[in-house]
């Protein structure tokens, strides 16, 4: 794992983040997913707005959080998002979303790899 | 991992065919074909057909009883036939035999009856006195480690050789499936029992669920089980056979015909009173907020002829998603729609100086909850049945002949013998922010600013803004039966089949707030220093409004309340009158005393119509309907145009409650037109299973719609017309359409024919009728396309 030493002491070690978005009614399908790959732990935000293939979508849809979108983050070494990734594609074969994988840094890699 | 990873979604994606199925005792209506609304209406019947060999339209003897009764306009029938070129299914149509419909059930499979023996053993929510062990350990493992004693699987030792963990052993079972072929083989295995699979499907979703917590189910642990059995009858893991669809043609235009004559007399008597001049209104002494359920309309029409009142329709949960935790319930329930996960959780307490009540209250449900636990540990403790059948039986034989001989005086003496065991105390939902008494993170109440937000929310929504009554009350509504396992059904759909009456006194208290009211000023809502709220509740079996703490209403306007009494007396009247005429051997005289009755007797199966005949959904003023007898078809949701520039509670009303009234309509309707596979068949042979669901017998699919008597008034009668539902909004056309075009979900019913759309413009009176792809059709102009034309062509197709 690339590490990058500075003058504070302070490690930034190199791991991936993936974020989602999907369906307000997903939700539990990703919490579990994101379970059994592997990742320690998750950010969701609900209620998010944003621009698609299906044209805008308002965040916030007052009585119903099925249909509105969820935003979740994870971050985790490489082999863990892979498998996140894996287990996305085929469910967005079938319904909307969409996940973005990025190169970030964390300090305490320990809080991002399973015990 | 990755293989795993993939089977996960392979499995989300083939969950899609089957309906979540909530427990019995909160009854939410679904559609069963929810999985397929992204397609077209009669791909999704065609769907329906191959998957679960359910029928998806009226019969030619549904079509033919409705022609006879005059439901069907013959003129309207050949139309139909005419849009679709099938002139020559005229005399079969209208004069033809009909074909014997009584399906044969054909014997559930070796695979399906196994997969529903272990099943039940492991779902079971504590109606079995000798609960399968080891069910914390999850599905897979708790049948594993029993299954290899199961005389009636073959060789069972093998399953030594799957591994334990669930998604290992699910890969091994189907190593020999391509992968492109693995979401057809698990849907197919789904739909086999989608009763069931539609139940773990919800219950796997639910973290707070205290059973799913005590032993956890998923539909890859449902599958690796019904895998392995397959595996060890010897059966090949593949593709279950499905029947081919055949296109009914005469069933859509059957639908269709049913459709529009309906639809045309309910535009017709909208286009009439739609531009009268209104009548001068003096300000309304009370405002009475109803539920949008269809139920609430026949009430509305007698209590607004009764006297000086006006009434509103809201979603019956008034806005705000809470969790309710009754005084001494063992349990928060959750009540708002299944659309919305409780933000809060609010309690009970005590009105002040009503302590010593409040102990009583409380100690009498101890006593009586202890009671009928003794009765029952008596009832199925293997060495006490004789003697306890011996010392308590003759006790049991005068309570069943009163139950039978005398239902309604027996219930009343029995409901008197509970509040004298329980006496009744003065309770206050707890609105504030305060601790719980379930440690640090059990908060319950609103924030002051969230307070404020849904108060707005509320008004803003049914347009209520203006022009206050000294006394707006919000009527929440539930059912009362007996002996029913179908009773939640009965109840608010809106508070996730709950009655809706703690919802009510949430919102009024919340609107009674000084300092909610100052905030809601600030917002541009003034509501006069003389309007106090309150709260009831509609008991939609006897039209009984029942008022929370009437002594504080009595003591803040005595002649306002003693003349809301005497309406809503006048109204229950009215009501029970007009619905008696609807429900079979109903011959009182006396209405109020009937409806009492029915609710009352414990061999009742049509306590009440529910929502049957459901056919439509009006969103606006009430100007627009207020002279209309709607015959408690229509769903009615006020709505202001002009209090709603931007379209937001418009939006509100057509993605929360119109779904939610679809799911309503389209449960109705399949029940109805296949009520052996959609519906849940006759209570005469429905057994409880779990305390979760009813079978048909000891080995069926969970049935999960309607059952039989719910929807036919006598053998071969129908009572509910199966028709798709009809929204009809009041507000500028641009702003429905811009509403439309930001939501999916609103696209998807539209323009797959789920849903009928039709937008009365205000602005120059025209009736526009949607057609897919945003286009609009002047009503007045040209006889409308009922089907989507994507959908008549691709019916063919199938």
């Amino acid at each position: 794992m690339n590490t990058t030493d500075n003058q504070d002491d302070i490690v930034f070690h190199a791991v991936k983040k993936i974020e989602i978005i999907v369906k307000g009614e997903k939700t539990e399908f990703v919490k579990n997913l994101l379970t059994q790959a592997g990742t320690t732990g998750f950010t969701l935000i609900r209620d998010i707005a944003g621009m698609g293939h299906h044209g805008f979508h308002e965040g916030r849809l007052l009585f119903n959080n099925q249909a509105s979108l969820v935003m979740f983050m994870a971050v985790a070494p490489e082999p863990t998002i892979r498998k996140v990734a894996a287990g996305l594609r085929p469910l967005f074969e079938k319904s909307s979303g969409v996940m973005f994988i990025t190169d970030t840094h964390v300090v305490r890699l320990d809080n991002f790899v399973p015990s | 991992m990755p293989a795993k990873a993939r089977l996960l979604a392979h499995i989300d994606n083939a969950a899609g065919v089957v309906t979540p199925v909530w427990p019995l005792r909160s009854f939410i209506a679904t559609n069963p074909l929810a999985g397929f609304e992204s397609l077209p209406f009669p791909r999704a019947v065609a769907e329906g057909k191959r998957r679960f060999r359910g029928r998806g339209y009226p019969s030619r003897t549904m079509g033919q009883q409705a022609l006879r009764r005059g439901e069907i306009d013959l003129d309207v029938l050949k139309a139909a036939l005419a849009r679709h070129n099938r002139e020559d299914l005229y005399e079969a149509m209208v004069k033809g035999p009909v074909v014997a419909e009584t399906p044969v059930p054909s014997p559930a499979s070796a695979l399906n009856r196994l997969s529903i023996k272990w099943l039940t053993a492991f779902l079971d929510e504590g109606q079995s006195a000798w609960p399968m062990p080891g069910r914390e350990q999850g599905f897979y493992r708790a049948w594993k480690a029993l299954a290899v004693h199961d005389g009636e699987l073959p060789d069972a030792g093998r399953l030594r050789e799957l591994p334990d963990d669930t998604m290992d052993a699910l890969v091994q079972l189907l190593r020999d499936v391509p992968e492109s072929e693995l979401e057809e083989l698990l849907a197919g295995h789904l739909a086999a029992l989608p009763g069931w699979a539609g139940f773990i499907r919800w219950r796997a979703n639910q973290d707070h669920y205290v059973w799913q917590q005590a032993h956890p189910i998923s539909l890859g642990e449902y599958l690796a089980v019904r895998l392995a059995i397959n595996w060890l009858l010897g059966e090949p893991q593949s593709v279950p056979a499905a029947t081919d669809a055949e296109v009914d043609s005469e069933g859509l235009i059957w639908l269709e015909a049913l459709e529009e004559s309906y639809r045309g007399k309910l535009i017709g008597e909208l286009r009439r009173g739609f531009g009268q001049p209104q009548p001068a209104v003096p300000r309304a002494e009370a405002q009475l907020v109803f539920c949008i359920d269809v139920r609430s309309e026949v009430l509305r029409r007698h209590l607004e002829r009764s006297g000086p009142f006006q009434t509103l329709g809201f979603a019956g949960f008034f806005g705000i998603p809470v969790a309710f935790r009754g005084f001494t319930a063992e349990q928060d329930i959750a009540s708002c729609p299944v659309l919305l996960s409780p933000k809060y959780t609010i309690g009970e307490q005590v009105a002040a100086g009503h302590e010593h009540a409040a102990h009583a209250h409380r100690q009498g449900h101890q006593h009586l909850t202890g009671l009928r636990g003794l009765l029952y540990a008596l009832k199925s403790n293997i060495a006490a049945p004789f003697a306890y059948v011996e010392t308590a039986g003759s006790l049991f034989g005068v309570v069943m002949a009163g139950r039978t001989l005398f239902p309604e005086g027996f219930q009343s003496s029995l409901r008197r013998l509970r509040d004298w065991l329980v006496p009744q105390a003065p309770l206050e939902p707890t609105i504030h922010l305060c601790g719980g008494e379930h440690g640090e993170e059990d908060i319950l109440g609103v924030s002051l600013e969230e307070q404020i937000f849904f108060a707005e929310a509320g008004l803003r929504v049914m347009g209520l803004t203006e022009n206050f009554a000294p006394l707006v009350v919000l009527c929440g509504h539930g059912g009362e039966t007996v002996n029913n396992p179908y009773a939640a059904g009965l109840d608010c759909g809106a508070c996730g089949g709950n009655p809706g009456g703690p919802n009510a006194r949430i919102m009024a208290a919340i609107y009674n707030d000084s300092e909610v009211r100052a905030g809601l000023a600030e917002r541009g809502i003034v509501i006069p220093d003389d309007t106090r709220f309150a709260a009831g509740e509609h008991n939609t079996t006897t039209d009984e409004v029942r008022i929370y703490q009437p002594e504080k209403l009595r003591q803040h306007n005595p002649l306002l309340f003693d003349r809301l009494q005497a309406g809503l007396a006048q109204a229950r009247r009215g009501a029970t009158a007009e619905r008696s005429q609807r429900l079979p051997n109903s011959a009182t005289p006396d209405s109020v005393f009937g409806t009492r009755e029915r609710a009352a007797d414990w061999a009742q199966v049509r306590p009440e119509w529910g929502l049957a005949r459901n056919a439509a959904f009006i969103v606006g003023p009430r100007d627009l309907t207020r002279e209309l007898d709607l015959q408690g078809r229509t769903f009615l949701h006020s709505y202001d145009w002009r209090s709603d520039p931007e379209g937001k509670a418009l939006e509100i009303i057509l993605t929360a409650p119109m779904v939610v009234a679809e799911w309503i309509n389209t449960q109705y309707y399949f029940s109805t037109v296949d009520n052996g596979m959609y519906g849940s068949g006759s209570k005469v042979t429905h057994n409880v299973v779990g305390k979760l669901g009813v079978m048909q017998g000891n080995a069926s699919d969970l049935m999960s719609g309607l059952p039989l008597q719910s929807l036919m008034s006598a053998d071969g009668e129908l009572y509910h017309q199966p028709l798709r539902l009809m929204t009809v909004v009041q507000a500028p056309l641009d702003r429905v359409a811009a509403v439309i075009e930001r939501n999916d979900i609103l696209q998807t019913l539209f323009n797959h024919g789920w849903v009928a759309l039709t937008v009365i413009d205000p602005d120059d009176g025209r009736f526009l009728r949607y057609q897919p792809g945003l286009q609009w059709l002047d009503t007045a102009e040209q006889t409308p396309t009922p089907v989507p034309a994507e959908a008549a062509t691709l019916v063919e197709s199938v």
